[in-house]
């Protein structure tokens, strides 16, 4: 059996919700309590309004507003002693040069010109910091180049003092013309421009909402962002090569990646053509009051508050949950609210952030993800031979997205075995197998010259990564929350990659089987855009001179977009790609859901999102909590993200071959709605509690030719100390290794411990 | 025994008392035992010294982890306690293992199998959920595990899944005590309301305590009626429409027994429409999680009930040392002030302690699972809520039931229970016996011998 096996997969769902209602209904009445889990996140409500930035600052302290998203509303003033403010990475300032001026012509002439830009630029405490290196402390991999960015700082404190009045200078952005004293007068007439660049904005471009794929397995890697602001030239051609290796996995071992991605920014910043300066620290507030405040926040390392996970933890002080929950933003949404290629601005993505769930969730104190819908359960790579592709696994076609059988003879890197959620949608209809399947359709068929530029390159590591998939079968998950029995649906998807020696995690980002929408919603969007009532990317839009597709705000497009789902709900259309996969029955059902949801809701923004969009003006959106329980993720799931604590190398020792070190860690102290953090040394754990508050150690050890030799993770304790052990590891000779250690996988700005050290000989 | 009484002899014989001072009459007014402070007696024979390992199972995570760290807090302030002094008998320092209660119950099952046979704790405490004492209790009882469940209240553990418990034991008062003590305060409080609204969640906790009130209002305010029932299905956010509907049904009282969050939501929500000015309020939980966690918006004067078990200002701290002590230890480690299940745990390992140094007496030596089951049936300890009794048949922990009215003070930044009005009510009198049947529907004991025996108040 081939293609039924989908088919299969859809009559087990369908009876799988008959046994959900079947257990509810008979749920058993004796043995009842409170209620312990709430679907969705805490607020009920989250309301997000378009405030200036001195507009939102009364409505913080009085607590009128709870948080303001991507601004500071105090900047330069006084902040009231209960707002409190949290920190993540801004952006950077970079300099690059007029092909034009003489200053541009040489290696040599740009690299001294920008080592005196950078000495003669102003200050800006606590919101920007000279950072010669582009990998910063707030990536992950700032370890990995940590000796380079010290280099980088120490050839920059080295420079000869001199002025940079000799150069004129432009300034573009805010912190740019903060910090750059002296202005060139004519706009035609410069030697080297400063500019802010926004890190939420240079990534957007990568960032795709379909499938619940929120972009590559790197996307807050340092050295990706290093490649990223190098402008497209003749740096970038020169690590092309690099680059290719690192995003297909082409290298023998973690090592090795590690060494790439140093030669790559090395060679990226060698020719000094487009400058990273420094960076900028985004600085948010929220209001912490006793009553009125909110609490439990985890943040993104890189985009603040405009995260998903900071919607899944913050939590009103008045309410063990729900509540209502007011947020302001920097700016109206301006972005059309289409998940595709729209919801590319700060309001977007904040609005998307919490009516869109994703496949994973970018950690937010490193770089690696987290399973929100699907989990990674199992890795089948063997070492040195490829993985035999099953006939029967669906394959989708460039070009038309069709999914056709893998056939004979194929073979892949690598088996990742996916366990998904499969939840109910907004319009209250049930996810199946075939919508996952319809987003890697999707991908393909909207992809290449009839497609559009951005879905192409926004889903190129996932077609580049993907060879097939196949469902392997349906699984019910049952807990029981008191007397209230739920019955989780659970599709198991095999998915078939290559990604040569990527590891596990960067493999289970790569092409992760979900999609945060219904598949009529993006059929609905295909035929709209197919028939000219609109584009999903704006570039598309202004090439073919119709509307930027919007889902809920454009009354044109609605009214075309509702009489496109009584054509296809007349028709129950099934598209192509899903002909083996979805019966006539579920498609007129499907339609049915759609329409209904239109009639009541008035927009066609349907997701398995943990809130539905349910008001919206010009300059406010209200969003209410979808306390669906069919989703096994609620109230409390992202918890271990809140309040982020650290751990410091307090003394590093180099003995031999073995590292020594003696760790202090931070403890929240709660009590009751307030909390404190204290450091301390590592002490004996009394509880499992104390013994995840262990600290993980990373390690790099770098020869004395600059090359890394080793780098890891270690977990092992001794007493009060960590230790790694790098016997057998290491080469005679001398070495320096870079030590950092995280609590629970907060790895934001981590204190740097070096030693030098030299291993001998064996006598 | 269906005969009529005046209300005021139905209170009288219910014991039910009001306020700090009538209440205190009935506790020691001076030397009340101190549970830690008391002087160790010299063990009885040789008392190993490995670590007496205790497996905790409370919420961690989730909307229950408002009621699970108090538990576990207590826990941890007691074990410190004890191990201060060297443990168990001087001796046997309390190692604790804990789980997420929130993995759900057959998870919880396995966990619990995991801690005996992998782990090998010597008692298994802790419980929130009274989801999962039903299928725990059973499977404590198989693997002859001792087990003293902190809470997971459920009336069905005793009166059907483990009718003659052996192994296991429980802390709180059960759940049908909250129902029954919402009413019998109401009744006493308020007895000419005869309107009454309800507005419960749409589940079996809903149901228990819609039911246990109303037979109890039967009795004692028979000429009461509903006039109007909401039930709001899991995950209601907006209370607006059962609101509206109590309101236009123009009750005297309001009764809910909706929870937590949902019950914040839904009192601010009551707030926008006057409702509490528009008739009386009896809850059954509405204080039931910490105190810190309700805001000084709440209406005062309303009767906010706890669970029916502890609140941190009584009995009144200045005439029940053992309350004052707690509370101050416990302040002081976490900061915060206990709740029920932070004086249920604590009381749980105090009780344990109690119990081997008695069992120790009788056998020397570190005291079998079986010594120390024979000295937990029919136990009383004076804990911080005041005096609790192990029944011997059923293993049930029983002490005084109690509610009260809610009140601003300029002391605390949230809302409490106004120490001058706490209601109590002795629990003998409103339980079923011991040799009580038990039901065979979907009733508890409590209804069925409140139906059969409770006379009817005389109008």
């Amino acid at each position: 059996m081939k293609g039924p096996r989908l088919r299969l997969g859809a009559r087990v769902g369908r009876r799988l919700v008959l046994v959900v209602f079947c257990l509810l209904w008979a749920a058993p009445s004796g043995a009842g309590h409170e209620l312990p889990f709430y679907p969705s996140y805490y607020p009920q409500e989250i309301r997000l309004e378009a405030l200036p930035p001195a507009a939102a600052a009364p409505l913080l302290r009085s607590a009128k507003l709870h948080a303001y998203v991507g601004g500071d509303p105090f900047a330069g003033g006084r902040v009231p002693a209960d707002i409190k403010p949290l920190e993540s990475l801004g952006g950077y300032l970079v300099v690059s040069f007029n092909s034009a001026s003489p200053v541009a012509a040489s290696r040599e002439s740009r690299c001294e010109a920008a080592r005196r830009i950078a000495r003669s630029l102003g200050a800006a405490p606590g919101l920007y910091v000279p950072h010669p290196y582009p990998v910063t402390p707030y990536h992950m991999d700032y370890l990995e180049h940590f000796d380079l960015a010290q280099f980088a700082r120490q050839a920059y404190a080295a420079a000869p003092s001199g002025s940079s009045a000799t150069l004129r200078v432009q300034a573009k952005g805010p912190l740019a013309e903060r910090l750059v004293k002296a202005q060139a007068k004519s706009a035609r007439d410069w030697d080297a421009t400063v500019e802010d660049i926004d890190a939420e904005g240079l990534l957007a471009t990568h960032g795709l909402s379909l499938d619940g794929w929120l972009g590559p397995p790197w996307l807050k890697d340092g050295w990706f962002h290093a490649y990223l602001l190098e402008a497209p030239g003749p740096a970038r051609q020169a690590v092309e090569a690099l680059y290719r290796r690192l995003v297909t996995g082409a290298f023998d071992s973690p090592i090795a990646r590690i060494e790439l991605e140093r030669q790559l920014v090395s060679r990226l910043t060698a020719g000094c053509e487009r400058v990273v300066l420094g960076y900028s620290v985004r600085r948010e507030y929220f209001n912490a009051e006793f009553s009125q405040g909110v609490e439990n926040i985890a943040w993104d390392s890189q985009t603040g508050f405009n995260s998903a996970i900071f919607l899944r933890t913050v939590k009103l002080k008045d309410f063990p949950w729900n509540g209502w929950l007011r947020l302001g933003m920097t700016s109206r949404p301006a972005a059309a609210w289409n998940p595709i290629a729209g919801f590319s601005d700060p309001a977007g993505r904040l609005l998307w952030a919490a009516v869109g769930d994703p496949a994973l969730i970018p950690a937010p104190y490193g770089s690696g993800w987290v399973a929100n819908r699907v989990t990674l359960v199992a890795v089948s790579r063997p070492p040195t031979s490829e993985v035999e592709v099953p006939e029967d696994a669906l394959v989708p076609e460039p070009g038309t997205g069709l999914l056709r059988d893998a056939g004979k003879g194929k073979s892949a890197r690598a088996r990742l075995t996916y366990r998904l959620v499969a939840s109910a949608f907004h319009d209250s209809t049930r996810m199946t197998p075939a919508d996952a399947a319809y987003a890697y359709s999707f991908a393909y068929r909207w992809s290449g010259r009839a497609g559009d530029p951005v879905v192409e390159a926004a889903t190129a590591p996932l077609r580049q990564a993907l060879v097939g998939f196949r469902l392997v079968k349906v699984d019910a998950e049952v807990r029981t929350y008191s007397d209230n029995t739920f019955t989780y649906v659970v599709p198991v998807i095999d998915v078939y990659v290559t990604g040569g020696a990527l590891e596990a995690e960067s493999l289970a980002a790569l092409a992760p089987p979900w999609s945060a929408l219904p598949w009529p919603v993006m059929v609905l969007m295909e035929e709209a855009v197919k028939r000219g009532v609109a584009a999903f990317s704006p570039g598309e839009a202004r090439r073919r001179g119709v509307p930027w597709l919007d889902l809920a705000r454009d009354p044109k497009t609605k009214a075309a977009l509702a009489a496109l789902v009584d054509t296809l709900a007349a028709q129950a259309y099934i598209p192509p790609a899903l002909k083996r996969l979805v019966t006539a029955d579920e498609a007129q059902t499907r339609w049915a859901a759609l329409k209904t949801f239109y009639t009541r809701r008035g927009h066609f923004l349907v997701t398995n999102g943990p809130y539905a969009l349910d008001k919206w003006s010009d300059r406010e959106v209200v969003v209410t909590a979808f306390r669906d329980f069919t989703n096994p993720n609620g109230v409390g799931t992202y918890d271990r993200f809140a309040i982020p604590r650290r751990a410091f190398v307090s003394r590093l020792t180099a003995r031999g071959d073995r590292l020594e070190i003696a760790p202090e860690i931070e403890r929240a102290e709660r009590f009751l709605r307030e909390y404190r953090i204290v450091r301390e040394p590592l002490g004996k754990p009394v509880s499992d509690e104390d013994r995840a508050d262990v600290p993980v150690c990373r390690y790099v050890i770098v020869g004395a030719d600059g090359g890394v030799a080793d780098a890891g993770l270690s977990r092992e304790r001794e007493g009060a100390r960590l230790v790694v052990n790098l016997r057998g590891r290491l080469k005679p000779g001398a070495y320096t290794a870079l030590v950092a250690l995280a609590l629970r996988d907060n790895w934001v700005n981590p204190e740097v411990a070096v030693a030098q050290f030299r291993v001998d000989a064996a006598p | 025994m269906a005969a009529e009484v005046s209300r005021r002899d139905f209170l009288s014989r219910l014991g039910v008392t009001v306020g700090a001072a009538a209440t205190a009459a009935s506790v020691p007014l001076v030397g009340a035992p101190a549970l830690i402070e008391r002087a160790h007696a010299q063990p009885k024979g040789n008392i190993p010294d490995t670590p007496y390992k205790v497996g905790h199972m409370t919420f961690f995570t989730g909307a229950a982890a408002v009621l699970g760290e108090p538990s576990y807090k207590g826990h941890i302030l007691a074990a410190e306690e004890i191990n201060a002094q060297g443990g168990l008998l001087g001796k046997r320092k309390i190692e604790t293992i804990k789980a997420d209660e929130a993995a759900g119950t057959d998870a919880n099952v396995k966990e619990m199998r995991r801690m005996k046979l992998s782990e090998k704790i010597d008692l298994f405490t802790g419980v929130i959920s009274s989801g999962n004492t039903p299928a725990l209790g059973p499977e404590a009882e198989s693997l002859k595990l001792l087990t003293i469940f902190v809470d997971g209240c459920t009336d069905f553990l005793f009166d059907k899944a483990v009718l003659n418990p052996h192994y296991i034991f429980r802390i709180t008062n059960m759940q049908s005590a909250d129902g029954v003590t919402a009413a019998v305060a109401t009744a006493m409080t308020w007895p000419k309301v005869r309107r009454i609204a309800h507005i419960h969640p749409d589940y079996s906790y809903g149901r228990n305590a819609f039911a246990h009130f109303n037979i109890v209002m039967k009795k004692m305010v028979p000429g009461a009626q509903v006039v109007s029932e909401g039930w709001p299905k899991l995950g209601t956010t907006d209370f607006t429409s059962h609101i509206t509907k109590a309101i236009a049904a123009k009750p005297d009282l309001l009764v809910a027994s909706v929870w937590g969050g949902d019950y914040v939501a839904m009192y601010k929500q009551a707030l926008r429409y006057d409702m509490f000015k528009k008739m009386k309020f009896t809850s059954m939980i509405a204080f039931g999680v910490a105190p810190h966690a309700i805001g000084k918006d709440h209406p005062e004067g309303v009767i906010a009930g706890v669970h029916s078990n502890y609140y941190f200002n009584y009995p009144p701290q200045d005439r029940w040392p053992l309350n004052s002590a707690f509370v101050k230890k416990y302040l002081d480690r976490w900061k915060e002030y206990p709740n029920f299940q932070s004086e249920g745990a604590y009381t749980t390992l105090m009780l344990l302690k109690q119990t081997v140094e008695k069992a120790n007496k009788l056998t020397g030596g570190w005291p079998d699972d079986e010594a120390i089951i024979s000295q937990l049936e029919g136990a009383s300890i004076s804990g911080p809520a005041g005096y609790l009794h192990i029944r011997p048949d059923n293993h049930q922990g029983y002490k005084d039931a109690m509610t009260g009215f809610s009140v601003n003070s300029p002391d605390y930044p949230f809302q409490i229970l106004d120490p001058n009005r706490i209601i109590t009510i002795p629990i003998r009198n409103i339980t079923a016996p011991p040799g009580w049947p038990a039901p065979s529907g979907e009733d508890t004991r409590t209804y069925t011998w409140i139906d059969k025996t409770w006379p009817t108040v005389k109008l």
